[in-house]
C-alpha cells in the first residue's frame, strides 16, 4: 500500500501534570565509575527508596551499560574480580587505539570482499570496572561442555567445514578452515541437513533456513548482554505487571511480557523465540524464571533446555543491577551466572528505537538465494565460475584483536 | 519466521527436571484461573492494563460491508459484483478464507470520504492484496491497524509510559506521556504521545511511513469505551 510521503510534525503540548508524575528521579549521567560503588551488594538494606507510587521498588526507565566488558575472563587474571585502576587505564588506551582502524585482510582476496565490519564502524565504550561479566564460576569463564555438547558442538563444526572445503578460504588455510581440509571436489554433505536446525551463518543458501538466524531478522533473544551495535533495554511497570521492550541488534529489538501473578510456566509443549518469564519480588529484587525456549533459538549451543532465573535490582537513582544464573544440564556442567551494572537513560533524549523492522528492509535474505540461484545457473551454462569454490559465508576472522579479550 | 505462528507449537520432550529445575516458587495456581486483582486507577487516572482485545470484525474491513467470500474475488461466471468467487490464489483456504460482514466502525454512516483519487488508490491496492498487504509479509501493522487485529494485546500502563505489546509479530509501541524528543527517522508504529483529558487518554500519533497512509490520528480512550 503506498501513499504520497510527506511529513508534517506537529508539536503536542503535553500537560505539566501528565509529564511530572510522582517520579522523583534525579537523572544525571556518571562516566568512570568507581568499581566500590559499582559492585556494591544489592541488598533491600542499601537500596534507594525509589518505589513506584503503589510502593514496589521502580526499574522503570532505559538502562544499558555504558561500559565494556567481555564475557568471559581472560585467563590472564585468573581469579581477580576487578580491574585494577591503572588496568583500566591501561586498556582505555589500547582499545583507543582501535577507534577508526581499518585492518582488513589481504586486500582484494574473496575474504576482504566478504568481511563486514571492521573497526572503522565499531564504538569503544569505557573498559568496565569488571574484568568479566561472568561472576561465577569464580575463573569468570563459561563452565565446560557436557560430553554431549561436545560431539553436537564437533558434529556441527564438520558439517559446515565439509561445506568450506572446496574453497579458496581453505585452499589457502584461512584460520577461518581450522580443522577441516582443502579438497577441490565439493563435499557430498552438501546434500544433508545440519545435525541440527540450523542458527548460524554456513556456505550454503539453498532455502531461508540455511541463513543464520541473523540474516533472518531472529537474533534478539536472551539472555541479552549487550554487543557492538548497542543493548538497551525499557522498562515499564504497572500493579502486578512489568513489560520490558529491547533495543538490540541492527533492528532486532524485541518486547516481554513479565507475568506477575504467580501462575505456572506455559505447558511443556508451547516453546517461544524469548521463553517464558514469570516474575516475583523477594523484597526489593525481581526475580524471574525464563523457560520454554524454542529449538530455533541458540545461545552458546543451549536451546530448548535453557533456563534463566534473573534478578533485577535499582541500587541507585541512576542504577540497576542485573544478576542472571544460566543453567542448561544437557550442555553445561554447572550453572553459571552473569551481573551486569546499568545505567540509567535520558527518558528526554528517548535514544531507544523502539521499532524493530528489520524484516521491512531485508532484502538480503531473498538475495543472497536468489544470487545463488544465478550463479549455479550461469555455471551450469559454463558462464560463470564455480560457486563451490567461492566462500560467500565467512566473515572477517583474525583481523582485529581487542585487548579486553 | 516472526509472525503469529512463531510461537512453533512443537511438541518437545523435556525433562521434567529440566523443567522444573530450581524454581523455588511454589507452583500451585492452574491456567485459567483469574489474574490478581487490579486497581481500577493507578496515579489518580484509569488504569488500562491488562489484555484486550477488538471485538468487532474491522481486521477485515472497517467500512460497512457484506460479507465476501474470499479477501480478494474475482468474476465468477455471472458479471455481478454480488456473484464473485474466491480469487485462485485465496480459493483453497476456503470458509476459513471468507470475509464476515459487518456494520462497519465507522461513525455515522459507516463509510470512511475517501477523496477520489484516493478511493481508486484503495481500489487497486485491494485487487492487489496478496501482494501489497504489508501483513502477509509479517511487517509491523501500523497504528490503528495493531489495535484492532483479532489478537489481544497487552497494555502495561506505567507512570510515564503506557507499553502496549501486539500479539502479531512481537509488535510493540510506547506512549510517552512525558515529553520526549521526535522520532529520528520513519516510523512503521508512529510516535505517540499521550495526554489526560479527565478520564479519557487522549493519543496523538505521528506516522510518517510511506508504506502507511500518511495520517494523523487522534484516538479518545475512556474506561466507558475501553
Amino acid at each position: 500500500m503506498r501513499g504520497r510521503f510527506s511529513r508534517s510534525l506537529i508539536t503536542v503540548a503535553v500537560a505539566a501534570a501528565a509529564v511530572s508524575a510522582v517520579l522523583s528521579v534525579s537523572i544525571t549521567r556518571t562516566s568512570g565509575q568507581n568499581p566500590a560503588a559499582s559492585v556494591k551488594a544489592a541488598s533491600p538494606a542499601s537500596a534507594s527508596a525509589l518505589k513506584t507510587p503503589w510502593g514496589e521498588p521502580d526499574l522503570q526507565g532505559i538502562w544499558t551499560d555504558e561500559s565494556d566488558t567481555p564475557l568471559q575472563r581472560s585467563p590472564k587474571y585468573a581469579n581477580q574480580e576487578f580491574f585494577t585502576e591503572a588496568q583500566r587505564a591501561e586498556l582505555d588506551k589500547e582499545r583507543a587505539a582501535l577507534l577508526g582502524r581499518d585492518r582488513r585482510v589481504e586486500r582484494g582476496t574473496e575474504l576482504d570482499v566478504a568481511g563486514a565490519y571492521n573497526a572503522q564502524f565499531m564504538s569503544v565504550k569505557h573498559t568496565g570496572a569488571r574484568t568479566s561479566l561472568i561472576v561465577d564460576p569464580p575463573n569468570g569463564r563459561i563452565p565446560p561442555l557436557t560430553p554431549e555438547a561436545q560431539k553436537i558442538a564437533a558434529a556441527e563444526r564438520e558439517f559446515r567445514l565439509a561445506l568450506l572445503q572446496s574453497t579458496e578460504t581453505c585452499k589457502k588455510k584461512s584460520i577461518a578452515c581450522t580443522g577441516g581440509k582443502y579438497d577441490p571436489t565439493p563435499s557430498p554433505r552438501r546434500a544433508e541437513l545440519p545435525p541440527r536446525y540450523n542458527t548460524a551463518r554456513m556456505k550454503r543458501r539453498d532455502g531461508p533456513e540455511d541463513g543464520a538466524l541473523p540474516d533472518r531478522c531472529l537474533t534478539g533473544g536472551l539472555p541479552e548482554f549487550g554487543g557492538a551495535t548497542g543493548s538497551f533495554r525499557r522498562i515499564v511497570q504497572t500493579p502486578g505487571g512489568i513489560a520490558m521492550f529491547y533495543d538490540v541488534g541492527q533492528g532486532q529489538g524485541w518486547q516481554r511480557n513479565i507475568v506477575m501473578n504467580g501462575s505456572p510456566h506455559l505447558p511443556a509443549s508451547i516453546r517461544q523465540w524469548y521463553g517464558d518469564s514469570r516474575g516475583h519480588w523477594e523484597g526489593n529484587v525481581l526475580v524471574v524464571d525464563v523457560t520454554n525456549f524454542s529449538p530455533k533459538t541458540d545461545y552458546q549451543g543451549s536451546r530448548e533446555n535453557l533456563h534463566l532465573v534473573e534478578r533485577w535490582t535499582r541500587t541507585g537513582p541512576t542504577s540497576l543491577e542485573y544478576a542472571v544464573t544460566i543453567e542448561d544440564p544437557t550442555v553445561w556442567t554447572r550453572p553459571w551466572t552473569v551481573k551486569q551494572e546499568f545505567t540509567t537513560q535520558s527518558e528526554e533524549q528517548n535514544r531507544i528505537y523502539y521499532e524493530p523492522r528489520c524484516i521491512e528492509g531485508n532484502y538480503a535474505s531473498p538475495g543472497l538465494m536468489r544470487g545463488q540461484r544465478m550463479a549455479e545457473a550461469a555455471f551450469s551454462k559454463g558462464q560463470g565460475p564455480d560457486p563451490a569454490i567461492s566462500d560467500n559465508a565467512t566473515d572477517f576472522v583474525g583481523v582485529e584483536d581487542d585487548p579486553l579479550q | 519466521m516472526r509472525g503469529r505462528f512463531s510461537r512453533s507449537m512443537i511438541t518437545v520432550a523435556v525433562a521434567a527436571a529440566a523443567v522444573s529445575a530450581v524454581l523455588s516458587v511454589s507452583i500451585t495456581r492452574t491456567l485459567g484461573q483469574a489474574p490478581a486483582a487490579r486497581p481500577a486507577r493507578v496515579g489518580g487516572k484509569p488504569n488500562f492494563s491488562g489484555i484486550w482485545q477488538a471485538n468487532n470484525e474491522a481486521n477485515w474491513d472497517l467500512q460497512a460491508h457484506a460479507a465476501l467470500p474470499a479477501a480478494v474475488t474475482q468474476p465468477g461466471i455471472y458479471p455481478y459484483d454480488y456473484a464473485r468467487v474466491p480469487a485462485a490464489p485465496v480459493l483453497a483456504l476456503g470458509a476459513a478464507g471468507a470475509v464476515p460482514g459487518s456494520l462497519g466502525v465507522v461513525q455515522g454512516d459507516g463509510q470512511i470520504p475517501y477523496k477520489p483519487e484516493a478511493l481508486l488508490i484503495k481500489k487497486q491496492n485491494a485487487e492487489h492484496w496478496i501482494d501489497r498487504d504489508p501483513e502477509l509479509k509479517c511487517y509491523l501493522p501500523g497504528i490503528p491497524r495493531a489495535m484492532y487485529m483479532p489478537y489481544p494485546f497487552q497494555i502495561t500502563q506505567g507512570t510515564d509510559k503506557i507499553h502496549i505489546a501486539y500479539e502479531f509479530s512481537n509488535t510493540a509501541r510506547t506512549i510517552h506521556l512525558d515529553k520526549v524528543a521526535g522520532p529520528p527517522d520513519d516510523t512503521w508504529m508512529g510516535h505517540s504521545v499521550g495526554r489526560w483529558d479527565g478520564d479519557t487518554l487522549v493519543v496523538d500519533v505521528l506516522i510518517c511511513a510511506t508504506h502507511n497512509l500518511l495520517k494523523l490520528f487522534r484516538f479518545g480512550w475512556s474506561p466507558q469505551r475501553a
